[in-house]
């Protein structure tokens, strides 16, 4: 489902964020990125949304080259994707609902459908009776789980979340880690970015690290994830 | 039937927009309309003045004059005859008089001073339409003066000719100032919605990252600076009915030759139409304006994010 190989790079011509990346992920799998500051997190996920291009490598995502793909192509790649932004990127002149049904409208899903698939989003998070709020008459936490609501609203192939759990408290964290294993049971890729050791020691899945934009290690998920990850009904 | 629904979905997207960031489209259509009432202004005056010289054109006719005391039935019958002529009017000398009373307050003293039946009979003619051009009239009248008993010929055509200059004169400058006032207007107008677009450059950005497509987001900003401009366009005409009303009803002592030419007509379907369709326009083209600005903007920071970002 993603393979990165190669990958690198560089802003301007002094600093280095990612260098010789390689990792494969298959359809299904659940993985956490992590590392300190500065490791290149963010960086990975930009390329793999295509918001940014790498300066070498190849990186292929659902079927597509990132790199050499035009820019007409990148809606279509965005719409396959769910990504929860660290900064939740939620548009403020529009309600919850309006932020969420928005990603099934440029899919151009009726407006009915739009309602009932919104509305079972941001019940999944626990947001129903938010719908006519606007982002800035909610908490952080509450605004983050807007944005969950969103990347889930379109039942992406893959989810890509920048430290979805930052601004939650704990028990509301493992409560959307739940949401995403319930998301990546029924075939959905996840790849979290995160400093949340405690998080990952928690959900026990595939670890890959990255320090100083390198790949410090890719830790397997214990087998028991695995064999459940290989179980029919995953999507390619 | 696919298309009436997007049509629709379209039309409420740019309805709620619309509504959502009232406040800047306000400014927008205020902008728009300060700068097309004063191109409109000076399209009304420029189509009053055309009105007002048609108007005296088709009026224009030559007038021969009795010599003192002498009468036109001789000259009557042979002008009556003249094929370049379509029509000839006797007018009597209390006729005549009358009319010229009727000109000014002065004309009263100026006729007592001149005695009895100062004004002599005359015959109006009404000249052919191929003999209308002012050199063509005066040729004519220059002929009419060797009739019998006749005193003086008035070609109106040749008076005419000046005011047709100076009419041209006068529509020409204001034709360019209105011109003028309009693409300042745009200008001004696109950059109130290039900014009203460029504040909504995050939620713009905001669309991309989700996938939406770039025709996706600029045709209801297209559609909606459309409706800006269409607002403002309605919004001077009404300003300019209700600067014209008054002018029209010669309220609070306004200069005649103002009255007469707004009595004349307030602008015609054509002028309205053309009017609406360049606040149409202005108003789509400065969202269009906006949404590449928003790009370019997008792309320079991602430049600079290469670039710079650690």
């Amino acid at each position: 489902m993603i393979s990165l190989t190669h990958v690198g790079k560089q802003y301007g011509r002094v600093h280095t964020a990612l260098s010789d990346v390689n990792f494969h992920i298959e359809p299904g799998e659940f993985v956490f990125l992590t590392g300190p500051s500065g490791a290149g997190k963010s960086t990975l996920l930009k390329l793999l949304f295509r918001q940014q291009l790498p300066t070498s490598g190849e990186i292929r995502l659902a079927g597509h080259r990132l790199a050499s793909m035009s820019a007409k192509e990148i809606p279509a790649l965005r719409r396959k994707l769910g990504v929860v932004f660290q900064d939740f990127k939620l548009i403020h002149s529009m309600t919850v609902f309006e932020n969420v049904a928005f990603v099934l409208k440029i899919m151009g899903v009726c407006y009915a459908e739009q309602k009932q698939r919104a509305f079972r989003s941001l019940k999944m998070v626990g947001l129903q009776h938010k719908l006519s709020s606007y982002p800035l008459q909610l908490s952080g936490g509450e605004q983050q789980r807007v944005a969950i609501a969103r990347a889930l609203v379109n039942d992406p192939l893959v989810l890509l979340a920048d430290e979805p759990t930052g601004n939650l408290d704990p028990d509301l964290a493992q409560e959307i880690m739940s949401l995403f294993e319930r998301i990546n049971g029924s075939g959905t890729t996840v790849m979290v970015a995160t400093h949340d050791r405690n998080l990952i020691q928690r959900m026990r899945k595939r670890v890959l690290g990255l320090d100083h934009g390198r790949m410090g290690f890719d830790l397997p998920a214990p087998a028991s994830m695995v064999v459940s990850q290989e179980k029919p009904g995953n999507r390619e | 039937m696919l298309f009436l629904r997007l049509l629709g979905v379209l039309f409420r997207d740019v309805a709620k927009d619309l509504l959502r960031h009232r406040g800047q489209h306000l400014l927008a259509i205020l902008t728009l309309a300060s700068g097309l009432i004063l191109a409109g202004g000076g399209l009304l005056a420029v189509e009053s003045l055309d009105r007002w010289v048609s108007r005296m054109e088709s009026q224009a006719k030559v007038t021969v004059f009795a010599t003192e005391g002498s009468r036109l039935d001789e000259t009557e019958g042979i002008l009556r005859n003249d094929p370049r002529f379509q029509g000839v009017r006797r007018i009597s000398s209390q006729e005549g008089t009358r009319r010229f009373l009727e000109t000014s307050r002065e004309a009263g003293l100026i006729l007592e001073s001149l005695g009895n039946e100062p004004i002599p009979e005359s015959l109006e003619l009404l000249l052919r339409a191929d003999l209308m051009a002012a050199h063509k009239a005066v040729e004519v009248g220059k002929s009419l003066r060797k009739l019998p008993g006749v005193g003086d010929v008035i070609v109106d055509q040749q008076r005419l000719e000046a005011l047709q200059n100076t009419a041209r004169l006068v529509r020409q400058a204001l034709s360019l100032l209105g011109l003028l006032l309009l693409v300042a207007a745009g200008f001004s107008t696109g950059n109130v919605i290039r900014m009203s677009v460029l504040s909504r450059e995050e939620e713009i950005s905001i669309m991309r990252l989700v996938g939406a497509t770039e025709s996706f987001i600029r045709t209801p900003m297209l559609v909606e600076g459309a409706v800006l401009g269409l607002t403002a366009s309605l919004l001077t005409l009404m300003a300019l009915f209700g600067l014209w009303w008054p002018l029209h009803q010669g309220l609070g002592g306004i200069s005649p030759l103002l009255v007469e030419l707004a009595r004349l007509g307030f602008f015609s379907l054509k002028s309205m139409f053309l009017l609406g369709f360049v606040g149409t326009v202005t108003g789509a083209l400065g969202a269009l304006w906006g949404f590449w600005s928003t790009q370019r903007a997008q792309r320079k920071a991602e430049a600079l994010m290469e670039s710079n970002a650690i």
